[in-house]
């Protein structure tokens, strides 16, 4: 086929697409602008004012202009573009819903052009979204530091080219296989490593340290470093690579992707997240020569069971370990931490052990999935309790090595005990959490105010529920800990067996 | 003593009819097929006779007495597989019925041995270090079924057993299933194959749509 036939299949191919979205109407056109201004408005432009006046927080400000705060920039934009190969094959640039993805991909005419839309869509938000990043990160700068506009403006122009260099990175990942990217990866984090430690030469043969020199002649007195700028405004050219990329794309695997993400998609808006966020955890695929025994008593058959588990997802089970460590280091550094921001670390740090233990809960969930059942020969409660052992032991083990840490370098050793209670708290919350069930249908009838339909209220709530328990209870009782003393604990206690009381009562839902 | 009871069981929601009343009583090594039309109620009276579901009329009884889920003696009589049941990704096939089968009291080389019986009786036993993504779909209900028959029990409940098997298998869950009766357990399947329905079943009971 000729290329301006193919364009003029695609063209029409495109306007069947578009009448099928039943988006085409001026009043709906009309709505879309409305809506968006209004969250604009209402919601970004307050936010956005809020998160600059929170990087002009003296100690924020003190972090970014330090001399060696060029280096952060460089690791943490490696880290970028490590994730943008590692998680393509998770998420990459492309991916449509799976109808458009059948229609598209599966047609006769050249991938290049077909998914060309997704991708470039894909682009300018990642684009925007680094533009918006450093923007801030600039006014923030300009306000309250002494900076040049010339370099702020090199360094979001910078970012945005960035942006475009991840985009391309994450196409590759998309269409190459884990044996080619992931030692790419690899390679990409050594990088960054040899940024870390004062290597210099690396931040001018790479993008990312580009980016860390165009941060660099932020400072004070450092000169306007054209040579970054330069470079990196050439990056797009990684873009002459995206036709080969696109046509090297498998359907099947587009396809995968695509309906993942519907199901997640469906997934989150009916308020299951547990469901999404399992959606995105890849299957075993190895670790089978991993032995478990069920010998013992039952709690230590299905402890065992669940360390077996763990060690068959060695990547996931190590991340969520150095979590907890940093998890029970965040909680003892609030003692220490200036007035200002130790509710920050204590905030972070209950929210990042509720997150981590998460990885351990796979059995917890699944009890929970089986309760209704009698495949198991032991009470659901019994079950439950006994796949709550692992994480319990982990987060209080893995967390106190955090606090000794802490401690080793001058943190309080209140912290300690602190932390045995603190753990058991979360673990409970999970439970909690992995009893859940299914959203109540009701939550999603409208509820009518003069503001509009709030149902969605609800919805966040019911998404939100154990996140905004360990924040409120956990995080809030480890801020007054370093005032209130013991009677933080009795109050610790008293949410542990509010929480403990509530996952019963789920728990004995589900089996009835 | 009457093993099981259905004493006009029946099941509505609101107006809408889901099970019409049905009565029978199966003795110890007894087999019957529920048999009828999508949609005459066979997974609902399964569901009843399991104890998960409370009938609207009626009562379902087990050795005299109600069956309830939440019982512990009508869990440990009842092994009832109606649809799939919620396989722990990060376990192998011969895992989930060696934990199945320890959960149940059966301890070590015990557990062992039951999940290797009944992998080698369903003939699956190849696929003992497969995760259960790596299952094909009729693989997948052979595990299915092997969780029900892995764990000890009086009663043996199974919902149309020969979904997505082929006709070697189908006749395989069969004869293994009618060896379960054999032994004495009291057996109920819905079924839409006649050949697994002649092979297991001493008697049936047809319900029809509602």
């Amino acid at each position: 086929m000729r290329p301006s036939a193919e364009s003029q299949v695609l063209s029409r191919s495109r306007s069947v697409v578009a009448s099928r979205s039943g988006l085409t109407t001026t009043n709906d056109a009309g709505y879309t602008v409305y809506l968006v201004i209004l969250v604009v408005l209402v919601v970004a432009v307050p936010l956005l004012r809020t998160l600059v006046l929170g990087l002009s927080n003296p100690v924020v400000l003190a972090a970014m202009t330090s001399t060696d705060s060029h280096r952060s920039v460089g690791v943490g934009a490696a880290i970028l573009a490590a994730g943008a190969l590692l998680t393509a094959r998770t998420r990459g640039p492309v991916v449509a819903s799976p109808f458009l993805t059948e229609f598209l991909a599966g047609s006769g005419l050249p991938r290049s052009d077909t998914l060309r839309r997704p991708f470039v869509v894909t682009v300018a938000v990642m684009t925007a979204t680094a533009v918006t990043v450093s923007g801030l990160v600039v006014m923030a700068l300009l306000l309250d530091a002494p900076t040049a506009a010339v370099p702020a403006v090199l360094l979001v122009l910078g970012s945005a080219s960035y942006a475009c260099v991840l985009a391309v990175l994450s196409l590759f990942g998309q269409s190459s296989p884990r044996r080619v990217t992931t030692p790419l990866a690899l390679v990409i984090l050594c990088g960054a490593l040899f940024i870390a430690i004062g290597f210099d030469a690396v931040t001018l043969v790479t993008p990312w340290g580009w980016l860390a020199l165009l941060w660099q002649s932020l400072g004070p007195d450092a000169p306007i470093r054209w040579e970054p700028a330069i470079a990196l405004a050439l990056s797009p050219l990684a873009f002459l690579a995206a036709p080969a990329l696109l046509n090297g794309l498998r359907l099947s695997e587009l396809m995968a992707q695509s309906r993942r993400w519907q199901t997640i998609g469906t997934l989150v808006q009916t308020g299951d997240v547990a469901g999404a966020t399992g959606t995105l955890r890849a299957p075993p695929t190895r670790g089978r020569h991993v032995r478990i025994l069920f010998t013992g008593p039952l709690p230590v058959a299905i402890f065992r069971r669940d360390v077996g588990a763990a060690r068959r997802f060695p990547t996931r089970t190590a991340l969520g370990s150095l979590a907890l460590i940093n998890a029970g280091w965040l909680t003892a550094q609030t003692a220490t931490a200036p007035a200002g921001v130790n509710w920050i670390a204590a905030m972070a740090g209950s929210l990042l052990a509720y997150l981590a233990v998460g990885v351990l809960c796979d059995g917890l969930r699944n009890a929970n999935e089986n309760a209704a059942s009698s495949v198991y020969g032991r009470s659901a409660v019994m079950m439950i309790a006994s796949h709550a052992l692992l994480p319990a032991v982990a987060c209080i083990v893995l967390g106190l090595t955090g606090t000794l840490v802490a401690a080793s370098f001058g943190a309080p050793l209140a912290a300690v005990p602190w932390w045995l209670l603190l753990s058991i708290f979360i673990v409970a919350v999970r439970v909690l959490d992995s009893a859940k069930g299914p959203m109540p249908i009701g939550l999603l009838l409208p509820v009518p105010t003069p503001v509009g339909d709030v149902a969605i209220l609800n919805v966040i709530a019911w998404q939100a529920d154990a996140l905004i328990i360990v924040l409120a209870a956990a995080g809030a009782l480890t801020v007054l800990h370093t005032t209130m003393g013991p009677e933080s604990a009795l109050w610790l206690i008293l949410c542990g067996l509010v929480v403990g009381a509530l996952a019963l009562r789920r728990i004995g839902a589900l089996t009835a | 003593m009457p093993s099981l009871e259905a004493r006009a069981v029946a099941a509505s929601i609101d107006s809408e009819v889901l099970l019409a009343p049905v009565s029978f009583v199966l003795q110890e090594g007894e087999s019957l097929a529920v048999q009828g039309q999508n949609g005459s109620g066979k997974t609902t009276l399964l569901r009843i006779l399991s104890g998960q579901l409370r009938p609207s009329h009626g009562q379902a009884f087990l050795n005299g007495e109600p069956l309830d889920e939440r019982a512990r003696a009508t869990r440990q009589a009842v092994s009832a597989r109606i649809g799939l049941p919620a396989f722990a990704r990060e376990l192998t096939a011969h895992e989930h019925l060696r934990f199945i089968a320890t959960t149940w009291g059966r301890v070590g080389s015990a557990a062992t041995d039951t999940a290797d019986a009944t992998m080698a009786a369903l003939g699956i036993g190849d696929l003992r270090n497969r995760f259960v993504n790596e299952l094909s779909s009729g693989q997948t209900q052979l595990l299915s079924v092997a969780t029900a028959l892995v764990r000890p029990f009086e009663v043996l409940i199974l919902d149309e057993p020969e979904q997505r098997l082929d006709a070697a298998r189908r006749a395989l869950v069969a004869a293994v299933v009618r060896a379960e009766v054999d032994r004495g357990a009291t057996v109920v399947i819905a079924s839409h194959d006649a050949d697994m329905v002649a092979a297991i079943a001493g008697r049936s009971v047809f319900l029809g749509v509602v």
